[in-house]
């Protein structure tokens, strides 16, 4: 399990997180989202042990990951920018990580290779963007990491080769119970794949919520309703995120379970009325907003 | 341990890897140590090794940027620092990956070169871990300024800045002391020490296979690479990765930087006032110019280096602490040396000293040189060859009474330099207007002691130096004119040995200048002694007595005349005479007292020349006798 105490981690004056409190659970997929800058990346390096908090604490299965060679051959970071020597190839490059990982697994790494579109024999530096990504990507997964953290892993890559990805991760992740970290600013990215979100903004952590929860209680509702019901009086029934109208037609979002919400709508005998379906994005605005932040700045 | 557990741990695999990483790199210069053998085809002086020094150097310099990039480049500090492996284990593992880069072709490089060179040297094996350990020094240093480094143009800055810096420091560091503490002289040793531990370790590539001291070199670059390494590995173990990529973010290379820069500032501030005082400043004024150069030249120091590391002068306040640190280190400086760290009194006890001297004022010094000899009285077969046979013969006092002379002279010196101005600071030489001179005394043990000095007469001086000026100068003159002194002046001394006589007219200073490069060779108008009157040696002696004594001695403003005449002595090599005095060295080893030993001239060994001694009208009675003696008419001429 991951875990963060008040973890703090400042780049000379600028804090790059701020007294971060979070808990990751084995075996799940977790996803970190937020503008450029917010911190993602530096929680990524600092549980893989590459920066070191200036306060509190990062701890996987209850050790730092900093100075822990033991604990760092459970886990591979894929930054954002991965790096090999230029004139290495995948091959090569395979057997060099395959003496420092324990698990590496090199029939897995030969069916990643063939699975994915990269030359195993062409050097590093001759690959493209995507292509060294997946190279990355190879590399990591063969090193069966018990921990996967992931920078903006879906970059540069086409849509198959996103729709394998995802696949192959959450295969490690039922076969072998393996936690996967996926920092991006890309939310629709995470919509259908993550366990639990979390956003961080500024160095500090705004929102951390299962996906399944999320939604629930975030209700968009179309209706018309006779004239003399306006905003205010459905506000005094209805715990309002949203409010928008276009003639006669209302679209909000409303806080509380389906049923909850569909009842105090209908109490205003509403010539029409329907539910229809929130985005991640859209339910991530709402919650943002609710908490008092400016979402236009946050999102971008 | 074998390679294969070797290469199966953590810092095992970092050494093969880092290894194969930098091979292509490595092959080229090894096949560049091997190359620059056959280049230049003609060995002058050892181009080719210095040529091999070169590519080690240049190897040095690259292999760090290239094997720990992870200090240059955020996606390297990934990859590099999430590996499992313990920073200190991947640090070694990458030196060590680089050391055996550097050494491998070193011994087979100067093999091959002393091959091609017809094995001149004797002493390769001991010059072959010369170079490992020096090429060692220099790599490490490298590598500590790229572990103190953020991005690459920062580490080629960081080079330059340490390796100019340092040796400024020092250079000017040991001006600056030259200029405060009264009587410093180098050494044979201080000059040597101060010449590799005021050089970076790159400089290597300019000592040469035969420098003095080379042991002490090979143990200066073994102490200093253990140094260097040890502080590099501390800095990359405590260093954050977030630097990687970033310049400008080690603070202690920057507090480092800019305390070196700023003391090296101070003191060539400081030994520039003082030099400007020397000609301009009257005393006691050059004492706070120089004070306050060097206080100037920190603070602006400082201001430009805040510049450069923050852009801007708004949190100077902030960065105070290279300020104090500089300040502070000069004071601390600048007080051990006030102190004149006991290098302005030291000397030799009297028991000690084998023979002592002094140099004589500038006009006529020439005559206390050294001649070459050769004591006669050795047995042939122990006798060194002939062009090997250079012991001098120099003009000293070998009595007890005369070396205590010498002795006491110094203490007054030291008296007066203590009278001028003490705790000793820079600037106090200012308008130092009067004739420099040193004493010397050659030791029993066989080394040389010198002390320089200066005699200040000045009005601006304290009473008390320039009543110590006065009892200095006639001291001088005593020793000067003591029966002792004068028997050691070689002209007198050697006396016997004298062959020709020639009336030259005086070429000015063309003619003088010659005298000194070339040596003079006696023309066909010179006649030889032994057509001068038959008690002319006896007469000849008594004259010179007769002028010396009076302290009638050739000047150089005589000498420098392109008009009228002179007379040179043109003495004999080979020919065997009874030294009256002075001391002679044997074998550069130790120094005996020469009267009454029984010698013959040499040539010099480097000019192959004997010089002749020239006698102008100022020594008056010597010249009338020459006159008397070349009009006379001859016995027989050449």
């Amino acid at each position: 399990m991951i875990e963060c105490k008040q973890l703090t981690k400042r780049f000379g004056e600028k804090t790059a997180l701020n007294q971060v409190d979070l808990q990751v659970q084995p075996g799940s997929i977790f996803g970190l989202v937020g503008s450029n800058g917010a911190g993602k990346s530096t929680l990524l390096r600092i549980l893989a042990g590459v920066y070191r908090p200036e306060a509190g604490e990062a701890l996987l299965d209850g050790q730092s990951p900093w100075e822990n060679p033991s604990l760092k051959a459970r886990v591979r970071l894929l930054a954002d920018e991965f790096y090999a020597p230029g004139q290495d190839s995948l091959q090569r490059m395979g057997k060099t990580l395959s003496r420092f990982y324990p698990g590496w697994d090199p029939a897995y790494f030969e069916r990643l290779c063939r699975m994915f579109p990269v030359e195993e024999t062409a050097r590093y530096s001759a690959l493209s963007k995507g292509n060294r990504r997946q190279a990355g990507l190879i590399l990591s997964l063969a090193s069966r990491p018990d921990l996967l953290l992931l920078d903006e892993v879906f970059d540069g890559l086409d849509p198959v080769v996103r729709k394998l990805v995802k696949k192959l991760l959450a295969e490690e992740v039922a076969e072998r119970n393996m936690t996967v970290v996926l920092a991006s600013h890309n939310l629709r990215e995470m919509e259908d794949f993550c366990d639990t979100l979390a956003l961080l903004h500024k160095g500090g952590l705004v929102l951390e919520r299962e996906l399944d929860q999320m939604s629930l209680y975030l209700q968009r509702v179309q209706a018309v309703f006779p004239p003399q019901v306006d905003r205010a009086a459905l506000a005094q029934k209805l715990c309002l995120a949203s409010w928008e109208s276009t003639g006669s037609l209302c679209t909000f979002v409303a806080r509380g379970s389906r049923e909850e919400v569909l009842a105090a709508v209908d109490s205003f005998s509403p010539s029409f009325r329907e539910t229809l379906p929130l985005s991640l994005e859209e339910v991530f605005i709402c919650e943002m907003e609710a908490s008092g932040y400016d979402m236009e700045n946050i999102l971008g | 341990m074998t390679w294969k557990t070797f290469s199966g741990k953590p810092g095992g695999t970092v050494f093969a890897w880092q290894f194969r990483r930098s091979l292509p790199f490595t092959v080229l210069y090894w096949a560049a140590m091997l190359g620059v053998c056959f280049w230049p085809p003609y060995d002058r002086v050892g181009d080719r090794l210095v040529a091999i020094r070169g590519a080690m150097l240049v190897y040095a310099f690259l292999t760090p940027a290239l094997q720990l990039g992870g200090c240059f480049s955020r996606p390297q500090a990934d990859l590099v620092h999430a590996l499992p492996v313990r920073r200190e284990e991947y640090f070694w593992a990458t030196l060590a990956a680089s050391l055996v880069g550097l050494w491998l072709p070193v011994t087979p490089s100067l093999f091959l070169r002393e091959l091609l060179c017809g094995f001149q040297s004797a002493d390769i094996f001991p010059h072959i871990a010369a170079m490992l350990v020096m090429g060692t020094a220099a790599l490490i240093f490298f590598t500590l300024a790229a572990v103190a480094s953020g991005a690459y143009f920062e580490y080629a800055l960081n080079s330059f800045l340490l390796t100019v810096a340092y040796p400024l420091l020092m250079v000017y560091l040991i001006f600056l002391a030259h200029n405060v503490i009264p009587g410093l002289r180098y050494s044979g040793f201080f000059d040597h020490f101060m010449r590799v531990a005021g050089s970076p370790p790159w400089a290597f590539a300019m000592y040469m296979q035969g420098d003095g001291g080379f042991g002490f070199v090979v143990v200066w670059h073994g102490l200093l690479a253990l140094g260097l390494a040890g502080l590099a590995y501390r800095l990359y173990c405590r260093r954050p990765s977030e630097q990687s990529g970033m310049a400008r973010r080690c603070q202690g290379m920057e507090l480092f930087l800019r305390v070196e820069l700023s003391l090296a500032a101070a003191c060539f501030a400081g030994h520039g006032m003082d030099r400007i005082a020397w000609d301009f400043i009257p005393f006691p004024w050059g004492v706070p110019l120089a004070l306050g150069a060097i206080i100037l030249s920190i603070g602006g120091v400082w201001l430009a280096t805040e510049l450069f590391y923050h852009h801007s002068l708004r949190k100077l306040g902030r960065h105070w602490r290279p300020l104090a640190l500089s300040l502070g280190v000069m004071a601390a400086l600048l007080g051990a040396l006030s102190t004149g760290l006991g290098l302005d009194t030291a000397m030799p006890a009297a028991e000690e000293i084998a023979a002592a001297s002094m140099s004589m004022p500038e006009e006529v010094d020439y005559i206390r040189f050294a001649w070459s000899v050769e004591l006669t009285d050795e047995p042939e077969e122990e006798r060194q060859p002939w062009e090997e046979r250079s012991d001098p013969l120099w003009p000293a006092l070998t009595s007890p009474e005369g070396i205590e002379k010498i002795r006491a002279l110094q203490q007054k010196i030291i008296q007066m330099e203590r009278a001028i101005q003490f705790p000793y600071l820079p600037g106090r030489s200012s308008n130092w207007t009067e004739d420099s001179g040193f004493l010397e005394y050659s030791l029993v043990q066989g080394d040389d002691f010198w002390y320089n000095f200066s005699i200040r007469d000045t009005g601006a001086m304290p009473q008390r130096a320039q009543e110590l000026a006065g009892e200095i100068k006639a001291l001088q003159e005593e020793i000067f004119t003591s029966e002792d002194f004068i028997n050691s002046l070689c002209p007198l001394n050697a006396l016997d040995a004298l062959d020709q006589v020639e009336k030259s007219p005086r070429l000015g200073a063309e003619g003088y200048t010659y005298v000194w490069s070339e040596g003079d060779r006696p023309r066909d108008t010179a006649r030889k002694v032994s057509g001068f009157s038959k008690d002319f040696r006896q007469k000849l002696e008594a004259a010179m007595r007769a002028d010396f004594s009076a302290g009638r001695f050739p000047t150089r403003e005589e000498l420098l005349k392109d008009e009228g005449q002179l007379y040179k002595l043109f003495y004999q090599r080979g020919v065997e005479f009874t030294a009256k005095g002075g001391a002679v060295n044997r074998r550069g080893a130790f120094t005996l007292p020469a009267a009454g030993q029984r010698m013959c001239l040499n040539p010099d060994p480097v000019s192959q020349t004997l010089l002749p001694f020239r006698v102008t009208w100022e020594m008056t009675e010597t010249y009338a006798l020459l006159e008397e003696e070349w009009n006379r008419p001859q016995k027989s001429a050449r």
